[in-house]
């Protein structure tokens, strides 16, 4: 791994990388991806990915009333305006 | 004045309705002893202002003779619970000062019963460690030998009840959570079938590995907590249907070891002596005892370390400082995100959303996440086959007894002590850790049960035989 590659996935997961931060994760990820490799040399013949869980589906109806939890949910939210949640300018 | 060391929900159960005590009493007895030993430990963040009046309202439940199995009963929450009103951290500064918007589908039961929870617990930050050595509010330490670690990533969980500060407990187990603590504090720990207990309001760290469950004094309590708790819920799509609840085994007689998986490096040459003692005692007690080869149960660690990273940076990709939580502000949407992500973060937690965005990312998605599912996949069909020739799997539960604070010198280090855990977590099997001895140096030791999927009545029959009472 290179610093870019350390740099470009705190990029991806929208996490600052701190200069200083850089050498301690590339020497813990060799060491990680070094014990995880071991999965490469397993044969696990013609298996395609099964997940073992299976969806329990409830019925898509809303058990609520409007407005509901709005005031619960907006009284977390660190910036609100008029019952909005508020962003900085996305375009 | 109540012995609280000798307590169990049974006992206290009998004393509540034979009013040799109540509730009220019963849960200022903890909340005295959580004023003497909570300081040293760090076992919980919080006591619940509101604590004594639900001990009041259990009282006037058991008054009117309603009582149910848990009415009246003190237990502690880990921080990552919702528990409406309260608050929960998950031991995080991104977290801090959030209060719960809704219950956990445990905490309603907890609720309808009308138990007493007393307040939440320390754990590694986002339940990623195995010491509580990452969370932002300071190490929990071990009530049985303070200068070592309470394990993790339920360390303050598992110190309630060790200290004698709850009369039960809930955690989280993902890859080990509830039970290497608990086998390093010297109690019962339960990670139920994946599925029994609903996580709705857990908050989600591996959504395919997680699982609440009890840390109790007794086998007997583990069962009645994991009786009461084990519901099915609409809100947790992966929760089982309790009619598809199946174990086909009804008791145990044969109990395999899996030889060559305890010849690992790093395995405590005690850890492993007693290990044989407890087997010694298990035949005492007319089990079979059969050597087993799961052969790629071995590469379960590395299984883990794949998927679980890579559901950790989805789960934890909504804390991005704009519905709740930290926050704070850049020149744009995604410099907001990436400067709260930064300060809000602990090392641990970051480490993993990045491993799990590498595992992800275009070129590796094969190589690594893909083979991992494929492999869980087999390790599965390994482990269903196996139970076709015995009952229930024994290995000890903690490669080692509990370790001082900073002796895990790298992350890597850190992660091989889950080396006998995390099977469970990869299969979906039950398993549950019991005390089983001290060390030299006066450490608890364990042993740890796995039983086929929905098999927990065979952990506890065995479980109920082989402790300590």
């Amino acid at each position: 791994m290179t610093n870019e590659d350390i740099l470009k996935l705190g990029e991806l997961a929208k996490i600052e990388i701190k200069p200083e931060e850089i050498e301690s994760f590339k020497k813990d990820f060799e060491s990680i991806l070094g014990y995880i490799k071991q999965i490469e040399s397993v044969d696990v013949g013609d298996v395609s990915p099964s997940y073992l869980t299976e969806n329990i589906a409830r019925e898509d109806v809303s058990k609520n009333t409007p407005g509901e939890f709005s005031s619960d949910l907006l009284s977390s939210a660190p910036n609100t305006e008029n019952g909005f949640i508020k962003v900085k300018k996305i375009l | 004045m109540i012995d609280l060391k000798k307590l169990t929900i049974k006992k206290a159960q009998d004393g509540l309705r034979n009013k040799e005590f109540t509730s009220l009493e019963l849960t200022n007895a903890y909340i005295e002893e959580i004023k003497k030993t909570n300081e040293n430990i760090n076992a919980y963040l919080e006591i619940f202002e509101d604590a004594i009046d639900q001990a009041k309202k259990a009282d006037e439940i058991i008054s009117k003779g309603e009582s149910k199995t848990l009415t009246g009963v003190p237990l502690a929450i880990k921080d990552n619970l919702l528990f409406k009103d309260h608050k929960a951290g998950a031991s995080s500064k991104i977290l801090e000062g959030y209060f719960s918007t809704y219950d956990a589908k445990v905490i309603e039961t907890l609720k309808e019963e009308g138990a007493v929870i007393i307040g939440r617990t320390n754990m590694d930050e986002f339940a990623m460690g195995s010491s509580t050595e990452t969370s932002a509010y300071g190490i929990t330490k071990n009530p049985k030998a303070p200068h070592t670690v309470a394990g993790g990533s339920s360390g303050g969980s598992a110190a309630t009840v060790a200290g004698d500060m709850a009369l039960f407990s809930l955690g989280s187990d993902t890859g080990g959570s509830i039970r290497q603590p608990a086998g390093f504090c010297g109690i019962v720990g339960l990670k139920p079938t994946y599925g029994t207990i609903s996580r709705s309001g857990l908050m989600a760290m591996g959504s395919s590995l997680d699982i609440i469950g009890p840390f109790t004094k007794s086998v007997e309590d583990a069962e009645i907590v994991f009786n009461t708790l084990a519901k099915e819920d609409a809100k947790d799509s992966t929760c089982v249907l309790e009619k598809d609840r199946i174990c086909e085994k009804k008791e145990v007689k044969k109990i395999g070891v899996p030889r060559s998986f305890l010849k690992g490096e790093g395995i405590n040459k005690e850890t492993l002596e007693n290990f044989e003692k407890s087997l010694d005692k298990l035949r005492g007690l007319g089990y079979e005892i059969v050597d087993i080869d799961i052969p790629l149960m071995e590469y379960s660690l590395a299984v883990y370390y794949v998927l679980m990273p890579a559901e950790v940076s989805t789960n934890l990709s909504r804390f991005d400082g704009i519905r709740y939580g930290l926050s704070i502000s850049g020149k744009d949407v995604a410099e907001s995100y990436k400067k709260t992500k930064e300060a809000g973060f602990g090392k641990e937690a970051k480490r993993r959303i990045l491993l799990g965005t590498y595992v992800l990312s275009h070129g590796y998605y094969d190589a690594y996440y893909n083979k991992a599912v494929k492999l869980r996949h087999k390790i599965t069909e390994e482990m269903k086959k196996v139970f076709n020739e015995v009952d229930l799997i024994a290995t000890p539960t903690t490669p080692s007894p509990a370790f001082a604070p900073g002796a895990k010198a790298s992350p890597l280090e850190m992660y091989l002590s889950d080396i006998f855990t995390v099977p469970a977590n990869i299969t979906g099997v039950p398993a549950i850790s019991i005390p089983a001895g001290n060390s030299s140096e006066g450490l608890p030791l364990d042993i740890q049960f796995m039983a086929p999927h929905f098999g927990e009545k065979l952990l506890f029959e065995v479980g109920k035989k082989f402790e300590v009472k």
